[in-house]
C-alpha cells in the first residue's frame, strides 16, 4: 500500500492524518491496573483486616471474662438457714414415722405419779408426731453460711446420736422404773382414790376398775414406750442417714451453683447491640479557593469570589451496625464494633454545554500551586435547566469508645456515649466547584480513602419481653475533610439522627 | 457495550478498552517522554472514562469523547509533573536542541510521531492540541493556563521546528515555491 505523502501545503491536515494512523498495543499491566481499580471486590485487605480486628477484640473479651470472679456470697446461696428446718420437716413430713424423739427439757422419767407419767408419755407420743424443733431452731439462728449449715447439720446428727443414747438409756430406765413403780404408783393412786372414796363410797367400784386398768395401761404404756424407743432408734438412725445424704446433696448443689455463677457473670460483662440510625445529613465548608500568584489577565483564569458559593441542601442518610459492649464497671462500658454509614447532601446545579473548567490545587509536599482542567456539563446552579447532583460517602468504620450509665432504675436507664471511628471510604462521589465558581467538576482522585469520625449521643434503655431497647439522639461528625490536602476547601459531613438499638435479653 | 460499562460490567469495559486503547496509546505517546509514561497516562485516562461514562450523552462519537478525556489526562499529568516550566519560556526557545538521529526510519506515521516527540514539552503539547486534536488557541490557553498569544507563538515555533526535522530526515520535501525561486534567480 502506498503511503501518503506529508504535504507542507496542508501541514495540519497531513500531520493529523499521520498521527491518527499511529497505533500502539498496550501491555497487559495497563488493563490489569484499570480492572483492579474499577473492581476492587477481590482485593479487600482493609475489610479483611477490619473483620480480623473485630474478631480479635471478641476473643480477648471472651478470655478476659473467665477470670477474676467474686467469691460466691452466702446470701446468694439457694440454701437459706430457715430452710434447714423446712428441709428436715419436709423430709419428716414425707414419712411420719421418721420423727426425732427428743425428750422434753425438764421432763423426768420415773414420776411418782403414774397418771402424770402416763400423761408425760402421752405427751411424748404426741411429740413424736410434732417433732420438737427447738434444737433445730436454736441451731438455725446461728447459721450464717453454707459451711455453718453443713457443720450444724453434722452437729445435729451428733446431737441426735447422743440423744439416741440418752433415749436408749431413758427408755430402758423408763421400762425398769415403770415396772418397779407400778405397785407404788398404784398404791399411792389407790391411797388417793381411797381418800376420795371415803368421801364417796359409791365410787369404790370405779376405783377398783381404775385400779385394775391403770397397771394394764401402764404396762401397755411401757410396752409401747419400749417399742417407741426402739422405733426412735430406728428413726434416728434413718434420720442420720438422711442427714448425711442431705449434706452431700447440699455440697453438690453448692458446687453446681458455683459452676453456674461464672456463666451468669460472663453474660453480664459482654453484650451485643444491633442498631440503626436514620439521619439527616448536612455539611460545613471551610477555606478559600486558590488564586494564581500571577493573577492572569486572561478571563479564563480569573476568579470571581462572589460567585464561589455551593448551593446545597440536606439529604437523608443512615448508619447501622453491630456494637460490642464490654463492661469495665457496673456503669461504664468500653464499646467497639462495626458501623456502616451512608451520608451526603444534594447540590443545586444546572446543565450547560460541555465546557472547560479549571481547578487550582496546591501540592501539600512542596506548597506549589498547580491546576487541573476538566470538561464538565454542570453549572453552578444559577442558570436554566436546574438539576440536582448528589455528593455522598459510603463508609465502613471500626468505632472505639465509652458508654456511661448516669441515671436510671431497674426499668429505665439513661446512658451517654462517645466514640472515635476510623473509617474506610468504600464508595463516594463528590462534585467540586471550579476555582472560578462557575461550574461543578467531578474528580474522584481528590477524595480521601480514609477518614476519622466521631459519634456522640445519649439514649434510654428499657426492656420488653425478649429484648432490651435503646433509643436516643445521635450526632456524627467527620473530622477530616472529604478531600485530599491538594484541594483548598475543607468539607466536613455532619449527621443528626435517632439511634435505635436492640439486644436480646439473657435469661 | 456502553450500557454494560454503565452497569460496571468488566466484560463490557474490557471490550471498550480493547477497541480504543491502541489509538489512545498513540495519543498518549505523543505527549509522554516514553512508552511507560504513555501507558500510565492511558491507564489513568481509561479509569476516568469508566468512572464518568454516565456523563456521555451520546452527542458525538464515543471515540471523540474518550479522546478528549485521554488528552486532558495527559495534560494534567504533565502539569502535575511540571513539564511545562522549561518550555513555556520563549526566551530560551532558540537554544533548544533536537536530536533527529533518534527517529527510526520505518513507517511514516511513526516517523512523524517520533518527530513530534522530539520537540520540547510545551511546543509539542501546543502542537498536539492545535494541529492534531483540533483545539482552538483560546481553548489551549484555558487548558494550559497561558495567554492566547503565547499559544499562537508556541505553535508557530513548534511547526517551524517540526518542519526542519522532517526536512532533515527527508520525510517531507522542500516546497516547490522555494525551488522555483532559486531556479528563477539564475
Amino acid at each position: 500500500m502506498m503511503e501518503r505523502r506529508f504535504s507542507m501545503n496542508d501541514f495540519e491536515h497531513s500531520l493529523k492524518e499521520h498521527a491518527d494512523d499511529f497505533k500502539m498495543i498496550p501491555s497487559k499491566r495497563v488493563w490489569h491496573g484499570i480492572y483492579n481499580d474499577m473492581h476492587p471486590g477481590r482485593r479487600w485487605p482493609s475489610v479483611t483486616m477490619s473483620l480480623l480486628l473485630v474478631f480479635t477484640l471478641v476473643v480477648i473479651g471472651h478470655l478476659n471474662t473467665r477470670n477474676g470472679y467474686k467469691t460466691v456470697n452466702s446470701k446468694d446461696h439457694s440454701l437459706q438457714p430457715n430452710t434447714v428446718a423446712s428441709n428436715l420437716n419436709s423430709g419428716e413430713n414425707s414419712n411420719t414415722n421418721q420423727q426425732i424423739a427428743l425428750p422434753k427439757q425438764g421432763s423426768r422419767i420415773g414420776n411418782d405419779n403414774p397418771l402424770a407419767e402416763s400423761q408425760q408419755k402421752g405427751i411424748a407420743r404426741q411429740e413424736l408426731k410434732n417433732p420438737d424443733t427447738r434444737l433445730l431452731q436454736n441451731k438455725t439462728e446461728d447459721l450464717n453460711s453454707d459451711d455453718l449449715v453443713t457443720q450444724n447439720s453434722k452437729a445435729s446428727i451428733q446431737s441426735v446420736s447422743t440423744e439416741i443414747e440418752k433415749n436408749e438409756n431413758s427408755s430402758s430406765q423408763v421400762a425398769v422404773e415403770s415396772k418397779n413403780n407400778i405397785d407404788g404408783e398404784t398404791f399411792s393412786y389407790n391411797n388417793f382414790r381411797l381418800q376420795e372414796n371415803s368421801v364417796d363410797p359409791t365410787k369404790s367400784n370405779e376405783t377398783k376398775t381404775i385400779n385394775e386398768k391403770v397397771p394394764a395401761a401402764i404396762e401397755n404404756n411401757l410396752q409401747s414406750d419400749h417399742q417407741i424407743a426402739i422405733g426412735n432408734i430406728n428413726l434416728i438412725s434413718t434420720k442420720v442417714a438422711n442427714e448425711t445424704k442431705n449434706v452431700k446433696s447440699r455440697e453438690q448443689q453448692k458446687q453446681n451453683d458455683l459452676a453456674k455463677k461464672p456463666k451468669q457473670k460472663k453474660n453480664d460483662k459482654i453484650n451485643w447491640v444491633y442498631f440503626a440510625a436514620p439521619q439527616a445529613n448536612s455539611v460545613s465548608f471551610n477555606g478559600q479557593p486558590i488564586r494564581p500568584s500571577n493573577g492572569g489577565n486572561s478571563p479564563a483564569v480569573a476568579i470571581n469570589a462572589g460567585n464561589y458559593k455551593v448551593l446545597h441542601n440536606s439529604a437523608l442518610g443512615f448508619e447501622a451496625g453491630v456494637q460490642l459492649n464490654n463492661s469495665v464497671t457496673r456503669k461504664l462500658w468500653i464499646t467497639s464494633g462495626i458501623h456502616i454509614t451512608y451520608s451526603g447532601y444534594n447540590i443545586t446545579s444546572n446543565e450547560v454545554h460541555p465546557t472547560f473548567a479549571n481547578l487550582f490545587l496546591k501540592d501539600p509536599a512542596t506548597g506549589d500551586v498547580y491546576s487541573k482542567s476538566y470538561i464538565t456539563h454542570y453549572g453552578n446552579g444559577t442558570g436554566q435547566t436546574v438539576v440536582s447532583v448528589r455528593n455522598y460517602s459510603l463508609q465502613g468504620s471500626l468505632p472505639v469508645g465509652l458508654q456511661y450509665e448516669f441515671a436510671g432504675s431497674d426499668k429505665i436507664k439513661f446512658n451517654t456515649y462517645a466514640n472515635f471511628e476510623p473509617s474506610l471510604v468504600i464508595k463516594s462521589n463528590a462534585y467540586i466547584l471550579s476555582s472560578d465558581g462557575n461550574n461543578y467538576i467531578n474528580d474522584p482522585d481528590l477524595l480521601r480513602k480514609f477518614n476519622m469520625n466521631s459519634n456522640f449521643g445519649a439514649f434510654i434503655t428499657f426492656n420488653s419481653a425478649k429484648f432490651k431497647w435503646q433509643i436516643g439522639p445521635n450526632v456524627r461528625y467527620q473530622w477530616l475533610s472529604t478531600y485530599k490536602k491538594d484541594y483548598p476547601i475543607q468539607e466536613h459531613l455532619i449527621d443528626y439522627g435517632i439511634r435505635i438499638g436492640i439486644s436480646p435479653l439473657r435469661k | 457495550m456502553i450500557q454494560g460499562c454503565l452497569d460496571n460490567m468488566a466484560t463490557a469495559q474490557e471490550a471498550l478498552y480493547n477497541r480504543f486503547s491502541p489509538r489512545m496509546l498513540g495519543v498518549c505517546y505523543r505527549f509522554a517522554r516514553n512508552r511507560e509514561d504513555a501507558e500510565d497516562m492511558m491507564q489513568e485516562g481509561f479509569i476516568k472514562v469508566f468512572s464518568q461514562i454516565h456523563q456521555f450523552r451520546g452527542q458525538g462519537a464515543l471515540e471523540g469523547w474518550i479522546r478528549r478525556i485521554i488528552v486532558h489526562t495527559c495534560i494534567n499529568v504533565l502539569k502535575k509533573n511540571k513539564k511545562f516550566t522549561d518550555s513555556v519560556d520563549l526566551f530560551h526557545a532558540n537554544s533548544i536542541y533536537l536530536n533527529e538521529n533518534n527517529i527510526p526510519s520505518i513507517l511514516m506515521a511513526k516517523q512523524v510521531v517520533e518527530c513530534i516527540r522530539l520537540l520540547p514539552v510545551g511546543y509539542k503539547t501546543v502542537l498536539n492540541l492545535y494541529a492534531i486534536e483540533g483545539y482552538s488557541h483560546k481553548e489551549i490557553a484555558s487548558i494550559l493556563d497561558i495567554e492566547e498569544s503565547t499559544s499562537r507563538s508556541q505553535y508557530t515555533r513548534a511547526k517551524s521546528m517540526l518542519e526542519d526535522v522532517l526536512l532533515k530526515k527527508k520525510i517531507i520535501q522542500q516546497p516547490r515555491e522555494k525551488i522555483r525561486m532559486v531556479s528563477g534567480s539564475t
